[in-house]
């Protein structure tokens, strides 16, 4: 899954860039996430920027609920292009779970995490210093973030004549939250 | 005035900058709240599948000719005939006077059938939660002699949970309807019956049922004669059965041994068992009161046993099903005493599930890495003979050189007389 996003992104990155002038760009953000809980988050982006539009991967660590790795695709355009200060963006993806719940089933004997859905969208707002260079500056963003979460338990059961088919069942979490972002772009 | 510069520099670099930030977003960390997580559980609910015991007993008096191995379950040697389990289905009666050539004589239709053992001319077998007896005098005419009532409740539900469900006694359980359901999850709560749901409860009504020769049974059996008493394994328990009298089998007890029991292998005056958690010894000198010996306790996986008396062969298979272990592997025993048995040495396998020994050779059915026969002269040390890899065996039985391999692709007959030259003799396949 990580192999296939990854080239998945290396060809939309190839595509956006054909034949254009291009401007490496990278947004780097700490976010407080709050939804039903609260959480936090480090994400990276990298990617090209073509006039108004910026196109990339990203990758980071998000920890609500459980610790996970999102792997996203990143998308933005800048909606006044003569200041290019106020930015639309769209992050989407999977999340890999980097830890696991303590709880499990009292039958169950083996709990698996599959990644699973990831995605993003908000408003950023760039304040950009005299000393900055162009197209850089300090971030602060609004997004409304979701996370998808899946415990795929394996259950026990009687099986007086092997082999038996496995049983499972599974916990999924749907996370919905707010991402208050702020960062920087280099 | 320098606290009041201070003070304004605050003001103006610090405090104004932070307000004009985060002013806009007060309603949205107001609306935080708004946002509820969603989180589900989603389980599989099983519903049982009824038929009446007259419709299904009268299937089983059908007179039926051979006919082919579809999909072999376990196997059972009597005299020159072999029997072969159809899972779910009968059994294959085979005359295999002549291993390169057997010739399969009668079908005789047991639904839910798993485990078979003979004794002079009965068959006995389960059929759903009962056990039936058989006269097979003539393969094409058998006739049912008695049939025992709720022997193996195990087969009424499926799961772990302790709970059980109970038709009444005029009908069997002949299958399950699964459907996969959704409902809201009250995390973090853990579930104490989850995963498998019945339409229906109802609390396990303990079972209320009531100097010929005996063949020789795989080591994935669940059945084992030994002189006038069949033992066969439960779930939980170790039942005694007296078939002093073959026709008329009597149940006499349960013995209550743990949970997640699986195979029964006798030698001698003794019983092994293996389980999910342990493998137990049991004393039969007074055959109709097994007496707990001693037990080699293991991590949770599937596990057959056999033993030569010295040591004691346990495969222990990994995966899903199987709990605990990602690795699967041998154990060898010593069991020299049998009130605590010693750890020898532990070998690496792929996917094992019956063996057999025959004096210092181990045949392991080794599932997708094929059949494995061992030189077990040094159990500290074993070593791999031969490798029969294009078959995927389940259970497997050698006699005077023979080797008969319950697999995959059927029932693999073999001469290992000469061990360099291992020969398939025969090979009834799945048409």
């Amino acid at each position: 899954m990580l192999r296939k996003l990854l080239l998945v992104t290396f060809l939309i990155n190839s595509l956006f860039c054909a034949g254009q002038k291009k401007l490496y760009r990278s947004y780097n953000y700490f976010a407080f996430l709050a939804g039903e809980r609260t959480g936090q988050q480090l994400t990276t982006i990298h990617g090209l920027e073509k006039g108004s539009w910026f196109a990339g991967a990203g990758t980071g660590l998000d920890r609500y609920e459980l610790l996970s790795l999102p792997v996203f695709l990143s998308g933005s355009k800048y909606l006044f292009p003569s200041s290019n200060n106020l930015l639309f963006t769209i992050n989407a993806g999977m999340s890999f779970p980097l830890e696991k719940k303590s709880e499990m089933l009292r039958t169950a004997v083996k709990a698996n995490y599959p990644a699973r859905p990831f995605g993003e969208a908000g408003f950023v707002y760039r304040f950009q210093e005299e000393s900055m260079k162009k197209g850089q500056g300090i971030l602060l963003g609004v997004y409304y973030s979701y996370k998808g979460m899946r415990i795929k338990q394996t259950l026990s059961g009687n099986c007086p004549n092997p082999p038996c088919a496995d049983t499972y069942e599974y916990i999924n979490y749907e996370l919905h939250r707010w991402a208050f972002k702020l960062g920087l772009a280099l | 005035m320098v606290f009041n510069n201070v003070l304004s520099a605050y003001e103006n670099y610090v405090m104004k900058p932070i307000t004009r930030l985060l002013l806009p977003l007060l309603p949205v960390f107001l609306l935080a709240g708004c946002l509820k997580d969603k989180v589900t559980r989603t389980y599989t609910i099983f519903t049982p599948v009824y038929k009446e015991k007259s419709v299904v007993l009268a299937d089983v008096v059908k007179p039926l000719a051979g006919r082919s191995v579809q999909n072999a379950g376990k196997i059972y040697v009597y005299g020159n005939y072999l029997f072969v389990n159809e899972i779910n289905e009968g059994v294959h009666i085979i005359d295999n006077s002549n291993p390169e050539a057997p010739v399969s004589k009668s079908f005789i239709n047991i639904p839910g059938n798993v485990d078979i053992a003979v004794k002079g001319n009965i068959l006995y077998a389960d059929i759903y939660s009962d056990m039936i007896a058989l006269d097979i005098s003539n393969p094409l005419q058998a006739k049912v002699t008695k049939l025992t009532s709720n022997l193996f409740p195990e087969r009424n539900y499926i799961g772990s949970n302790g709970w059980y469900f109970t038709p009444d006694t005029s009908r069997y359980i002949v299958g399950w309807t699964r459907k996969d359901t959704t409902v809201a999850y009250e995390s973090p709560e853990i579930c104490t019956r989850c995963g498998i749901v019945f339409d229906n409860f109802a609390t396990f009504a303990n079972a209320s049922s009531s100097g010929a020769t005996v063949g020789i049974a795989g080591s994935m059996a669940r059945f084992a004669i030994v002189n006038n008493y069949m033992y066969a394994v439960g779930l939980y328990s170790l039942k005694v059965i007296d078939v002093a009298t073959p026709s008329t089998p009597s149940y006499k007890k349960d013995i209550s041994i743990g949970s997640g029991i699986e195979t029964i292998f006798p030698f001698k005056d003794k019983l092994f068992i293996g389980s999910n958690r342990a493998m137990y010894i049991y004393d039969i000198s007074v055959a109709e009161t097994p007496k707990y010996t001693g037990s080699f306790p293991h991590v949770r996986s599937c596990d057959p046993v056999v033993t030569d008396g010295v040591h004691a062969y346990v495969t222990l298979r990994a995966g899903n099903f199987c709990g605990d272990i990602t690795e699967s592997r041998l154990e060898i025993l010593d069991v020299a005493n049998l009130a605590a048995p010693k750890l020898v040495k532990t070998y690496p396998m792929k996917n094992p599930y019956g063996l057999a020994k025959d004096g210092n050779l181990l045949w392991i059915c080794d599932g997708t890495a094929g059949l494995k026969l061992y030189d077990v002269s040094n159990p500290a040390d074993i070593s791999l003979k031969k490798s029969i890899s294009n078959i995927e065996p389940f259970d497997v039985i050698p006699m005077n050189g023979k080797l008969i391999v319950s697999a995959k692709e059927g029932i693999l007959q073999y001469d290992y007389s000469n061990l360099s030259d291992i020969r398939l003799l025969s090979r009834i396949q799945k048409k």
